[in-house]
C-alpha cells in the first residue's frame, strides 16, 4: 500500500505540471496588465513601464516561468503584485475560513444526508424515499445564492439567531466561531447533503440485495444490526467516492458563499486577484488547490482500504 | 452506531454553547466598525490613486498642510510658512512634538523626500515641481523651498486633497523609488495601522496612536484638529450591499461608507440609523472621447453628442432622489470659485432631434463606436445609458463590458476600433479632482502625450500654463473661465454632472464631519 | 480520480455481483418500458420555458433593453406585470428574452462538451500513451475549480455571450471525457470487441460502428447534467460579475443586478431565479428519467 501511494503521489507531478503551463499560458494571453492597474488612472506610460520593469513583467515568458517553477520548488510561492505580501503567507490566512466552511458543509451534509438515505432505502417507495426523489431534483435547482440570501434573511435578519457576515477565527472562542461558520455550511449543504442521501440510498439498496445480508436475516440478525453493522460499512465506498469528487464542486459554490457572506476565504482572494491580474496569487492558488485536490483523492482511495477488506493494493 | 453519536453530540453540544455566548468582545464598544467598499490592496498613497488606499493614508499619515472647508490651505503639520525673496521661496516650520509611530520625532528630513516622491508621480504635484529649484533643510524644523518662479499655488498642492495627496513618511521610507510601491506603513498621523491584523480583501484595523498631537482648532474639511476620538478602528470590506446592510442594521456594523442609493430609503427608515451627505464635493461622471480614431476626432460629432445628452437623465440612473443629483454645467466643480456656466449652452441643448441632425450634418457615415463600460457597479449603469443615449442618435454603438483590470489596458489603446481600439468611455471624478486646471487630469490638450482620450488643444495647454503661473488671484478666475469656454468649444470629453453620495451611520455615532474625503478622525461612539 | 472510484461508482447500482438478478433485470428489460414520470414532467416543463423564451416577442411587445429612467424599480403593475428594474427596463421582457440566452448557453455548452468529451474519452483508451496523456491533462483540469477556471477563461477572451459557452464547455468536457473512457474501458472487455478486433476491423470503424453506440445511452444521460450545471455557472458567473455582458439580459445577469436590491425589491432576484430553478428542475427530471429508461442495468457512473 505505501508502494501505491507513493506511485500515484508521483503520477500527480505530472499533473501539476499540466495545470501549471495551462495557467501560466492563460495569465500570459490574457488582456489587462497589473501594472497599469497599479499605476492608476493619472500615470504616464513611462511610469507604467517602470513599473512592469521593476515586476519582472518584461521579461520574455519562458524566463518568467521558469523563474516561477524555479522558486516553487524552494518553496516559494512569490509576493503579490499589489500588496507585496508573500503568497504563501495570504494563503495561509484565508486557508482557516475557507476549510472551515468546507469542512463543515460535509459533516452537516454527511450527518443528515446519510440517514436520510438509510432511511430511504429502508422502505423503498415509502414517504422518505418519494420525499428524497422531490428533494434532490430541487436542490441542484437552487442557485446558491439564492439559498444564501433566504437563509441569511430568516436566520440572521429576521431572527437574529446568527451574524449576517464575516468569520470568527477558533481563536476568539469556539462559540463565536461555530456561530460564524453555521449559515455559509448550511447554504452550502443545500448543493451536497441530498446528493450524499441519494447515493447513500442507492448503495444501500445495492448492499441490501447481497445473498450475505439476506444469510443475515435469515439467522435471525435485527433490522438495525444489518442496516448498520453489516449494510453501512460496505455501502460507505461510493459515499466516500463522492464526498473525495464533490470537494471541487464544493468549492465553487464555496467562491459564491464567501461573496454573500463576506468571508476572507480563497475563494474571494482569487477572484479578486483574477480581476486585478495579480499573477502570483493566481498561480500559487491554483497550484495549491490542484495539489490539493490530488490528496484529498489520495486519501479517499486509502480510506477504500479501511471500509472495504477486499481492496487491497 | 457510537462514533458517529458522539461527533453529533460535540456538534450539537458546540453549538448550544455558541448560542450562549455572544458574539465579538468586550472591546466592541471601544472600536469603530466600518463597512468599507472597497479593497486596501496597496499601502502606498503615491504609487496608486485607489480610493482606499487614500483613505487608509488619512488615517495612517499625516499632511504638512490641509485645505478646509472652503478648500483654502491650512498649516497641518506645518505650524505656518513664510513667503520670502518677493514669493520666490516658502519657508516651512514644523510643529512641536510630532512623532512618527515608533516614537522617531518628525524633522524636516523627512519632509523633504516625502514631498519629492510625491512630486514625482502625481499631475498637480509635478507641476509644482516644475516651479521648484531646490529645497534645503534649515533644521530639524524648519525647511525652505526654492522656486524658479513664484508659484502661489504651492500651499494648495501640498494640501490638496484629492489623490494622491501629500503626505508625509519617515526618511527612509521617502527615499524609495516612487514607482516601487511601499509594503510597509509608518506614520505619524491620529491612528497605528496593525500590519499584522491586515486581510486584503478582507480586514484591516488601526489602533489609536497616544503620542498624537492634534492641532487646537476645531475641524473644518481636511484641516483642523485630527482628534482619535476612539480606541480602535477596524474595516471590513463587504462588496456585497444588501449584506452591508443588513450588518449595519442588525448593529454588527457602526458606519457604511457607500451605501447604494437605491437602499438609502430604506435606512432611513430605521430609526437605529443615521444618513449624511459628508462630502460637499460631490462624484462628477464625463463622457471621454477618443481624439485620434474616427468619428470622434470630428468635432461636430463630439459637438452632436453634447446636444444630445441631457444631464438630468443621466443622472437619474444613478439616483432618483433629486436632492442627490445636482446637473453641474462646468467643467469645474459646481459650488467651488472657479465654476461658472461660461459656454455653456451646448450643454444644455439636450435635444435628440437636434442631435441626430447635427450628426447627419457633421458628416457621420455609421462609423462603429466602440463604448467601453464595465460590467457592473454604477460606472457600468451609466455606460449602459449612454449606449442607449447614442443608439438613439443614431449611431453604430458596440457595448464592450469589460472589468477593470482589461478596462485599464484596454483605453491606453491608440488603435482604431477594428484593431481593439476604443471610441468613448464613462468616467468619474470626486468634485476635488475638479477643482481646477492643475488637478483635472481630462482638461488637457496635450495630445498624444496626455490623458487617455489623447485630446488635442494647443490653445487650451497654453491657457492652463498662464494659469499656473499667474500670481494675482482675480487673473486666475480670469484664466480659468477662459479655459472653460475653450473645453466648451473644442470639448475634449463631456461633463455629465454631479452626484452626492451619502453615509449611514448607527445612531449612537458622534462627531461625523462634512468632509471632501473619508476623514475618520473625530468620530467616536457614545455607548 | 483513480480507476477504482470509477469502477466503485460504475458498480453502484449494477447488481453484477449476483448474477440471478442480473438475469432477471435482462428478463424484465425485454418488456416495453414504460415511459418514466420523470421524463414527462420534465419535458413539460422545459416546453413551457422554452415556449416562453422563443416566442418572447409575440408575448410582449416591450423592447428588453429599452431604458426608462423615469420609471426604475418599479413593483408589479398592469403595465409591468414584473415590475421594472434599476434602470426602468421591463423585467418580465428581460426575463423572457433572458431564457433565450441562459437556455442557449446551457444547450449549446451541453452539446459542445458532449463532441468533445466523446470524442476524447472515446479515442483515449486506443493506445496507452494517448491515454495517459489524455487523461494527465483531463486530470489537470478537473482540479483547476470549475467557477475559478470559467472566471479566468471569460476574463481573457472577454464577456461576450459566446466566450461563456466556450468556458463552460472547456469545464465540462473533462467530466463527460472520463465518463465515457470509463464506459469505453468496460466495454472493450466485451465478446463483440473481441469479434470485431479478429475480423480485423479498424479502430476508427470500430469506434464509430461499435463502441459509439454502446457509450451513447451514457452520453445522452450525462448532456442533460451538463446542460443543468451549465446553467448554474452562467448564473454564478453573472453573479460575480464575469458573465455575460449586462445589456443582453441572461438570467444569471438579471439576479446579478439586482442583488443589491432584493431586500426592497426581492422580484428582481427572485423571479429569474423561479424561472432557473423551474429550467434546471426539468432538464435534472428528464436526465433522471432518461437514465432509469436507457440504462436500467448498464455502465451507469
Amino acid at each position: 500500500m505505501f508502494a501505491y501511494a507513493l506511485r500515484r503521489l508521483l503520477l500527480a507531478v505530472p499533473v501539476l505540471g499540466v495545470i501549471s503551463v495551462f495557467v501560466f499560458s492563460l495569465l500570459y494571453l490574457t488582456p489587462g496588465d497589473p501594472a497599469l492597474v497599479m499605476a492608476g488612472d493619472q500615470a504616464t506610460p513611462d511610469d507604467v513601464e517602470r513599473i512592469r520593469v521593476s515586476l519582472g513583467l518584461d521579461r520574455p515568458p519562458l524566463e518568467r516561468f521558469g523563474g516561477w517553477i524555479w522558486r516553487v520548488l524552494h518553496g516559494d510561492l512569490g509576493h503579490s503584485i499589489f500588496s507585496g505580501q508573500p503568497v504563501t503567507y495570504m494563503i495561509g490566512q484565508r486557508l482557516e475560513p475557507t476549510l472551515s466552511i468546507l469542512a463543515a458543509g460535509v459533516i452537516v451534509s454527511v450527518l443528515v444526508g446519510v440517514p436520510v438515505g438509510i432511511a430511504a432505502a429502508n422502505r423503498r417507495g415509502g414517504p422518505i424515499d418519494r420525499t428524497l426523489s422531490v428533494a434532490v431534483a430541487t436542490s441542484y435547482a437552487i442557485p446558491v445564492f439564492v439559498a444564501g440570501y433566504a437563509l441569511a434573511f430568516v436566520f440572521a435578519s429576521w431572527l437574529r439567531w446568527l451574524p449576517v457576515e464575516g468569520f470568527t477565527p477558533l481563536e476568539n472562542g469556539v462559540g463565536p466561531y461555530l456561530r460564524s461558520l453555521i449559515l455559509p455550511a448550511l447554504t452550502l449543504s443545500v448543493l451536497f447533503t441530498a446528493l450524499i442521501a441519494s447515493v447513500t440510498r442507492a448503495s444501500m439498496l445495492e448492499t441490501l440485495s447481497q445473498d450475505y445480508v439476506r444469510t443475515a436475516a435469515a439467522k435471525g440478525a435485527g433490522r438495525m444490526r444489518i442496516l448498520f453493522h453489516h449494510a453501512l460499512k460496505n455501502a460507505a465506498v461510493p459515499i466516500v467516492t463522492i464526498v473525495g469528487g464533490g470537494v471541487a464542486t464544493l468549492i465553487g459554490g464555496a467562491v459564491v458563499i464567501e461573496n454573500v457572506f463576506a468571508i476572507p476565504g480563497i475563494g474571494t482572494m482569487t477572484v479578486d486577484a483574477i480581476l486585478h491580474r495579480d499573477y502570483p496569487v493566481i498561480q500559487g492558488v491554483v497550484l495549491l488547490t490542484s495539489a490539493g485536490y490530488v490528496l484529498i483523492n489520495l486519501l479517499v482511495d486509502l480510506c477504500y482500504v479501511l471500509l472495504d477488506p477486499r481492496i487491497r493494493y | 452506531m457510537l462514533r458517529r453519536d458522539v461527533l453529533r453530540g460535540l456538534v450539537f453540544g458546540g453549538l448550544a454553547g455558541a448560542a450562549a455566548c455572544g458574539r465579538g468582545g468586550a472591546s466592541a464598544a471601544n472600536t469603530l466598525r466600518i463597512i468599507h467598499s472597497q479593497n486596501l490592496a496597496s499601502l502606498d498613497p503615491v504609487t496608486t490613486t485607489e480610493p482606499a488606499t487614500k483613505d487608509f493614508a488619512f488615517l495612517t499619515y499625516d499632511q504638512l498642510v490641509a485645505v478646509d472647508a472652503n478648500f483654502t490651505p491650512r498649516p497641518q503639520m506645518a505650524e505656518g510658512w513664510t513667503l520670502e525673496d518677493n514669493g520666490r521661496s516658502y519657508l516651512f516650520a514644523l510643529r512641536d512634538g510630532l512623532k512618527f509611530h515608533d516614537g522617531e520625532p518628525v524633522r524636516s528630513q523627512d519632509c523633504i523626500p516625502s514631498i519629492r516622491r510625491w512630486g514625482a508621480r502625481d499631475g498637480f504635484g509635478s507641476l509644482a515641481m516644475s516651479f521648484v529649484d531646490d529645497m534645503q533643510v534649515v533644521d530639524d524644523r524648519r525647511f525652505r523651498i526654492k522656486l524658479k518662479q513664484p508659484f502661489a499655488l504651492l500651499p494648495d498642492a501640498l494640501g490638496k486633497a484629492t489623490a494622491s495627496e501629500c503626505f508625509i513618511m519617515p526618511e527612509r521610507l521617502a527615499s524609495t523609488d516612487p514607482t516601487k510601491p511601499l509594503l510597509e506603513a509608518l506614520g505619524s498621523g491620529p491612528y497605528r495601522f496593525l500590519k499584522d491584523e491586515w486581510v486584503s480583501g478582507s480586514h484591516a484595523a488601526w489602533a489609536r496612536f497616544d503620542g498624537y498631537v492634534p492641532r487646537a482648532e476645531p475641524v473644518s474639511g481636511t484641516a483642523g484638529g485630527r482628534i482619535p476620538a476612539i480606541g480602535r478602528i477596524e474595516w471590513s470590506i463587504i462588496s456585497d450591499p444588501s449584506t452591508a446592510m443588513a450588518a449595519l442594521m442588525a448593529g454588527e456594523q457602526d458606519y457604511w461608507d457607500t451605501p447604494p442609493a437605491e437602499l438609502i430609503p430604506t435606512l432611513k427608515g430605521d430609526p437605529n440609523i443615521r444618513v449624511a451627505s459628508r462630502n460637499p464635493a460631490g462624484g462628477y461622471m464625463m463622457l471621454q472621447f477618443n481624439h485620434l480614431q474616427p468619428p470622434f476626432d470630428n468635432l461636430a460629432v463630439r459637438r452632436a453628442v453634447a446636444m444630445a445628452v441631457d444631464q438630468r437623465q443621466f443622472l437619474n440612473a444613478i439616483s432618483n432622489d433629486p436632492a442627490l443629483r445636482r446637473p453641474c454645467y462646468s467643467v469645474y466643480a459646481c459650488g467651488t470659485p472657479y465654476a461658472s456656466e461660461a459656454g455653456a449652452d451646448i450643454l444644455k441643448v439636450a435635444d435628440i432631434t437636434k442631435a441626430r441632425a447635427a450628426l447627419q450634418a457633421a458628416g457621420y457615415q455609421g462609423e462603429k463606436v466602440v463604448l467601453l463600460g464595465l460590467q457592473a457597479g454604477p460606472s457600468g449603469s451609466l455606460a449602459q445609458v449612454a449606449d442607449d443615449l447614442l443608439r438613439r442618435m443614431g449611431m453604430n454603438v458596440e457595448f464592450v463590458a469589460v472589468d477593470f483590470a482589461t478596462m485599464a489596458q484596454r483605453r491606453q489603446s491608440k488603435a482604431p476600433v477594428a484593431q481593439g481600439g476604443w471610441s468613448v468611455f464613462l468616467t468619474g471624478w470626486t468634485g476635488g479632482d475638479i477643482l481646477n486646471p492643475a488637478v483635472n487630469p481630462m482638461l488637457r490638450g496635450a495630445g498624444v502625450k496626455g490623458f487617455p482620450g489623447w485630446a488635442n488643444d494647443p490653445q487650451l495647454e497654453d491657457l492652463r500654463h498662464q494659469w499656473a503661473a499667474a500670481v494675482d488671484p482675480a487673473e486666475r478666475q480670469r484664466l480659468a473661465t477662459a479655459i472653460q469656454v475653450e473645453a466648451f468649444s473644442t470639448l475634449p470629453y463631456i461633463p455629465l454632472g454631479s452626484v452626492f453620495g451619502q453615509v449611514a451611520y448607527r445612531s449612537n455615532v458622534t462627531g461625523v464631519f462634512p468632509a471632501p474625503v473619508a476623514a475618520y478622525w473625530n468620530i467616536g461612539k457614545k455607548v | 480520480m483513480s480507476e477504482r472510484t470509477d469502477t466503485a461508482l460504475r458498480d453502484l447500482v449494477t447488481a453484477r455481483r449476483s448474477p440471478e438478478v442480473a438475469t432477471l433485470r435482462l428478463r424484465r428489460a425485454r418488456r416495453p418500458m414504460p415511459v418514466a414520470w420523470e421524463v414527462l414532467v420534465g419535458v413539460g416543463l422545459l416546453a413551457v420555458v422554452a415556449a416562453l423564451a422563443i416566442f418572447a416577442p409575440l408575448i410582449t411587445p416591450i423592447d428588453p433593453r429599452a431604458l426608462a429612467l423615469d420609471q426604475r424599480l418599479l413593483p408589479p403593475t398592469a403595465g409591468h406585470p414584473f415590475g421594472t428594474d434599476d434602470l426602468g427596463r421591463d423585467l418580465f421582457a428581460r426575463v423572457l428574452y433572458g431564457g433565450r440566452v441562459s437556455l442557449g448557453v446551457g444547450v449549446a455548452a451541453a452539446l459542445l462538451s458532449a463532441l468533445a468529451g466523446a470524442t476524447l474519452g472515446l479515442i483515449a483508451p486506443v493506445n496507452r500513451a494517448l491515454d495517459m496523456l489524455i487523461m494527465r491533462i483531463v486530470d489537470g483540469m478537473m482540479s483547476i475549480p470549475a467557477i475559478l477556471l470559467a472566471i479566468a477563461l471569460v476574463a481573457v477572451a472577454g464577456a461576450s455571450v459566446e466566450n461563456v459557452i466556450i468556458a463552460v464547455t472547456v469545464v465540462e468536457t473533462p467530466r463527460i471525457a472520463r465518463i465515457i473512457r470509463a464506459a469505453v474501458l468496460s466495454l472493450r472487455e466485451r465478446p463483440f470487441i473481441d469479434a470485431a478486433v479478429t475480423a480485423g476491423s479498424s479502430w476508427p470503424r470500430i469506434i464509430l460502428r461499435h463502441l459509439l453506440p454502446g457509450v451513447a445511452s451514457q452520453l445522452i444521460v450525462q448532456t442533460a447534467f451538463v446542460c443543468a450545471a451549465a446553467m448554474m455557472i452562467e448564473a454564478g458567473l453573472s453573479f460575480i460579475g464575469a458573465g455575460t455582458p449586462p445589456t443582453t439580459p441572461s438570467w444569471g445577469n438579471i439576479m446579478a443586478d439586482g442583488r443589491s436590491l432584493w431586500q426592497i425589491r426581492p422580484n428582481l432576484i427572485f423571479i429569474p431565479a423561479a424561472f432557473l430553478s423551474a429550467t434546471l428542475i426539468g432538464v435534472n427530471l428528464v436526465g433522471d428519467g432518461l437514465r432509469k429508461a436507457l440504462d436500467p442495468d448498464g455502465t451507469r457512473a
